[in-house]
């Protein structure tokens, strides 16, 4: 245990340097003389500073009084004072020759400036130019330091010196802000034209700061003639486009309409929101389509800006798009300003929903509350219209009445929308506009009433009398109904529909037990059709029963001529009894399914009117009609037979059936089939001689293949593989290996253009010997043929001939294609390759059997 | 009889060119710098007219004008100078019996006729 005790001993990790006394004394000497010359100098500097400024001040009493003296000396004054005025002048002129004099004497100046104004600033300006301070000024233009330059800018302004336009232009893009700034102030102030040139030129950002300092340069600038600040809308500096729409607001400049409704599309916020006020205080109507365009894509800000814009431009078309930001937009602020904007355009149209009791429990006194009751049993509606058309006012209220029913009725479709109703509720009103007007009664005189006035379009403007509605169900009311009579004239036009009304009637119906009969029942209702021309324009008139005084039925004669054949449903039609007398069938039909219509007699000159209705209808007209029709074509059952034979053959027959249909064509004697079966032969000739062409078609591109791969392989072999290929060309090849040959007789090697040389002689042989073949072939065929061809289908000699040499094509065509077929020997040395060479052949031969 | 001015404001070189201006119309200008030296001046003599800057060391041109009016019990005219944008302190020492004021930067003619104005009422 022992041996195993650690001892620590203290190991000096850090040590105290070893410094010499004499050299702490020595550092704490340097530090104290350190710190008195830091004392030292800042009481010899604040000294110097004091000192200098009571000699500036001293200095700036002594020419307080010179500069006096100058300032409000006048060219009339008396002769002593024009002397001092002189001496003073002297004396002067000796202390600008010190810089730091004319240092004072400008600050002086700068000083006055500001504190005097009128003709005592003119004279404190003329002082400063005849003393020649600027030139000072110049040279601190001339300056690498910043501070020097924007000083020199800022007294060539204060002092207006004008000459200094030029030179201080220069810096309006410096680079350095201090001197940019300064330079913009100058360049506004000195120069009314200074706004057009700082516009025109500026590349940078013009701080909002900058912007109202400019603004009140240009404000307190005399006689100032503002630019029209539209030219500069279409910068490409955005603080240029922000800044203009400010001054065209500030100098009411209201010229640039297209522009700053463009600019409400801005990207920049600033710039859309500053449109947008632009908008609002010039009142742009035509703004409200673009301000409704861009409100979706906007900032909150943005969209309370439009929405005051809207406030003041806005009519009651904009209605309903306020009504949608009620329901969509979730940001409150923007929501209740779209209310707001509501009530702005339509005064009171929406109320305070906001923790507004709903139930509220009144106490009213027993006897009021009897009173209340009595009142309910009026007849509502009646006192309201009655009440409204005493003045003027009452017809804004109708007006705001109608704002209000467009909002609500925008609200349930927007509500509709959101929430889908299970059980949706069938609306009352019915349209019966798409039924057809029926009638089985005599003519009757209409009495046409005169039509209600365009005026009267506001349908609440009438007064209805409402007499008591005696009946238990619908079906037996009886309504009656006395004045309909327009109040006002007024000149508003507007259109509403009434199809949705119900239906009244000045009889009283009889006999109409049920619901159902009444509504079929309706159709017999012609309305008067002048007062439906009149109440073709829209407007919603859900609340007054729409009242029609005549019903009568029309059951007019009317002349084929005059029937409207584009309107269908106009047209009278006379229904009438077909009757069709079944024939006995002459012979057993063999095909009972097919019915022939025409062994049935009808009477189709039922269809037409009867001698009857020969007032409307025109007998010379019947007769030309009847002429038209063409005659029908009976058949026996033979060549009806043949007939269904023929068009088999032309679906799907082809050149094998050509020797049956010449056989029929001889023995028939019906001459339209004979037609026929000449129309089948030219339809199976055309099939023919397409499929031909088809299937050259197709072999010529496998050969093309064909070739392509063999010269692909000479390509890709060296000269022994070439040589086997000759070979094999030769066994197989025919005419079109020739040109592939030609090229290998420019090969490089010598034995392979050997070769290639005797390759050509023995194809070119090989081909001489088929074509020999293929004539031979083609000399016994046209002898077969020897039977002689009625005159009358001698183009049947011509066709056949024409068959015969196709046939031979394609047999030549197979033959060219199947080289193995013709060439036995050649069958037997055949290889892979030739085999390979030969598969699309066979293919092509395998599908066509 | 001369008319005695006083005027008081730190801008030595605006009083200077306005005392330089009165003495031109035959008036005699005192000048003080700070509110001290005005409460000294009033404690030794009465002035026929005070034109006072709003902004003074010590003493502001309100008090001047409550001192005046409350303390020394004077009816003399009062006119004050003020800078633009000081408004709200025109307004203070008008309520508190000033009778005209000047806005720099201002014309000294035009202060010449409001002087003149107030010591011919």
């Amino acid at each position: 245990m022992l041996s195993t005790i650690t001892r620590y001993s203290p190991q000096a990790l850090i040590t105290a340097p070893k410094i010499h006394t004499d050299l702490l004394w020595d550092l704490s000497i340097l530090f104290v003389s350190l710190a008195a010359l830091y004392f030292i100098g800042i009481f010899y500097f604040r000294n110097k500073l004091s000192s200098q400024n009571k000699i500036i001040d001293q200095k700036k009493k002594d020419l307080s009084p010179i500069i006096s003296e100058f300032l409000f000396f006048e060219e009339n004054s008396s002769k002593d004072e024009k002397t001092s005025y002189i001496k003073l002048k002297i004396e002067i002129r000796q202390f600008l020759k010190d810089t730091f004099n004319r240092r004072i004497l400008s600050e002086v100046l700068l000083d006055l400036g500001k504190d005097v104004s009128g003709k005592i600033q003119k004279s404190l300006f003329t002082l400063y130019k005849e003393l020649e301070l600027h030139k000072d000024a110049y040279k601190k233009l001339e300056s690498w330091r910043w501070q020097l330059i924007s000083k020199g800018i800022f007294e060539l302004t204060q002092m207006h010196v004008v000459e200094s336009y030029g030179f201080i232009t220069k810096f309006i893009n410096d680079k350095r802000g201090t001197i940019r700034k300064q330079a913009e102030i100058a360049t506004v102030t000195l120069k009314q034209e200074g706004i057009s040139h700082f516009l025109d030129t500026t590349k940078y950002r013009i701080s909002e700061w900058q912007q109202l300092k400019l603004l009140e340069v240009l404000r307190n600038q005399k006689d100032f003639q503002p630019p029209k600040f539209k030219q500069w809308l279409t910068s490409g500096n955005k603080h240029v486009v922000l800044f203009s729409l400010r001054l065209i607001k500030h100098y009411n400049q209201n010229d640039a309409e297209l522009s700053i409704i463009e600019l409400v599309k801005h990207k920049n916020i600033q710039i859309r929101e500053e449109a947008i006020q632009c908008i609002k205080e010039f009142a742009f109507l035509n703004a409200t389509e673009t301000l409704k365009l861009v409100f979706w894509n906007s900032s909150a800000n943005t969209k309370i800006a439009i929405l005051s814009a809207l406030a003041v431009i806005g009519t009651e078309d904009d209605l309903p798009f306020l009504s949608q930001i009620e329901f969509k937009e979730r940001n409150f602020s923007v929501k209740s300003k779209a209310l707001s904007t509501i009530n702005a355009i339509a005064p009171e149209s929406i109320l305070p929903t906001e923790d507004i009791e709903t139930n509220i429990h009144h106490n009213i006194p027993e006897d009021l509350e009897t009173a209340i009751m009595e009142d309910k049993t009026i007849d509502s509606s009646t006192k309201t219209i009655q009440n409204m058309d005493t003045d003027k006012k009452g017809q804004e209220a109708i007006e705001i009445e109608n704002v209000k029913e467009v909002i609500q009725e925008i609200r349930k479709e927007e509500l509709k929308s959101t929430i889908k109703d299970p059980n949706p509720k069938k609306e009352d009103t019915i349209n019966l506009g798409f039924l057809p007007i029926i009638s089985s009664e005599e003519p009757k005189v209409i009495e046409k009433h005169k039509p209600l006035d365009n005026n009267t379009s506001n349908v609440k403007d009438i007064i209805v009398n409402f007499q008591k509605v005696v009946g238990k169900n619908m079906n037996d009311l009886e309504v009656v109904f006395e004045i309909v009579k327009p109040l006002l004239n007024t000149s508003d036009t507007k259109e509403f529909k009434l199809d949705f009304l119900p239906l009244v009637t000045l009889k009283k119906k009889e006999n109409t037990p049920s619901l159902d009969n009444f509504y079929k029942q309706v159709p017999d209702i012609i309305y008067d059709n002048e007062f439906s021309k009149e109440t073709k324009k829209e407007t919603v008139v859900s609340f007054i029963p729409v009242v029609y005084e005549e019903v009568a039925s029309v059951n007019k004669p009317v002349s084929i001529d005059d029937i409207d054949v584009l309107n269908i449903k106009e047209i009278e039609t006379i229904y009438e009894e077909i009757k069709i007398t079944p024939k006995e069938p002459e012979k057993s039909n063999s095909h009972p399914e097919v019915i022939n219509l025409m062994e049935y007699d009808v009477d189709f000159t039922t269809v037409l009117p009867k001698k009857e209705d020969k007032e409307v209808v025109n007998k010379d007209t019947t007769t030309n009609i009847l002429n038209s029709i063409p005659k029908p074509i009976f058949y026996s059952d033979k060549d009806l037979e043949m007939m269904v034979t023929l068009e088999d053959m032309v679906t799907f027959g082809d050149a094998r059936e050509i020797p049956l249909l010449q056989e029929f064509l001889i023995e028939e004697n019906n001459d339209s089939i004979k037609e026929r079966i000449l129309e089948v032969l030219e339809k199976i000739h055309q099939k023919n001689v397409q499929n031909i062409d088809v299937d050259m078609k197709v072999k010529e591109e496998e050969y093309i293949s064909e070739v392509n791969l063999i010269e692909e392989l000479f390509s890709n072999s060296d000269s022994e593989s070439k040589l086997i290929l000759l070979d094999e060309i030769v066994a197989v090849g025919d005419k079109k290996e020739l040109k592939l040959l030609n090229k290998l007789l420019g090969d490089p090697d010598n034995n392979v253009r050997q070769k290639a040389l005797i390759c050509i002689a023995q194809l070119q042989n090989q081909i001489n010997i088929k074509e020999e073949k293929v004539l031979n072939l083609v000399s016994t065929e046209d002898t077969q043929s020897t039977e002689p061809i009625p005159l009358e289908y001698a183009f049947l000699n011509d066709y056949e001939t024409e068959l015969k040499k196709n046939n031979i094509q394609a047999a030549k065509t197979i033959e060219e294609s199947m080289p193995i077929a013709i060439d036995t020997v050649n069958k037997k040395e055949a290889s892979f390759l030739e085999q390979f060479y030969t598969f699309s052949s066979k293919l092509f031969e395998r599908l066509n059997g | 009889m001369t008319k005695k001015i006083l005027l008081a404001d730190d801008d030595q070189l605006l009083v200077s060119l306005l005392q330089f201006r009165l003495k031109k119309e035959g008036y005699q200008v005192t000048f003080v710098s700070n509110g001290k030296e005005v409460k000294e001046y009033l404690s030794k003599s009465i002035p026929d007219i005070i034109v006072s800057d709003i902004m003074m060391p010590y003493f502001s041109g309100i008090e001047l004008v409550d001192f005046v009016r409350n303390e020394l019990k004077l009816n003399i005219p009062i006119i004050i100078i003020s800078s633009a944008g000081n408004e709200e302190n025109v307004l203070s020492a008008f309520e508190l019996g000033a009778n005209d004021f000047v806005s720099k930067p201002f014309s000294p003619t035009e202060l010449l006729l409001r002087i003149t104005k107030e010591l011919n009422k």
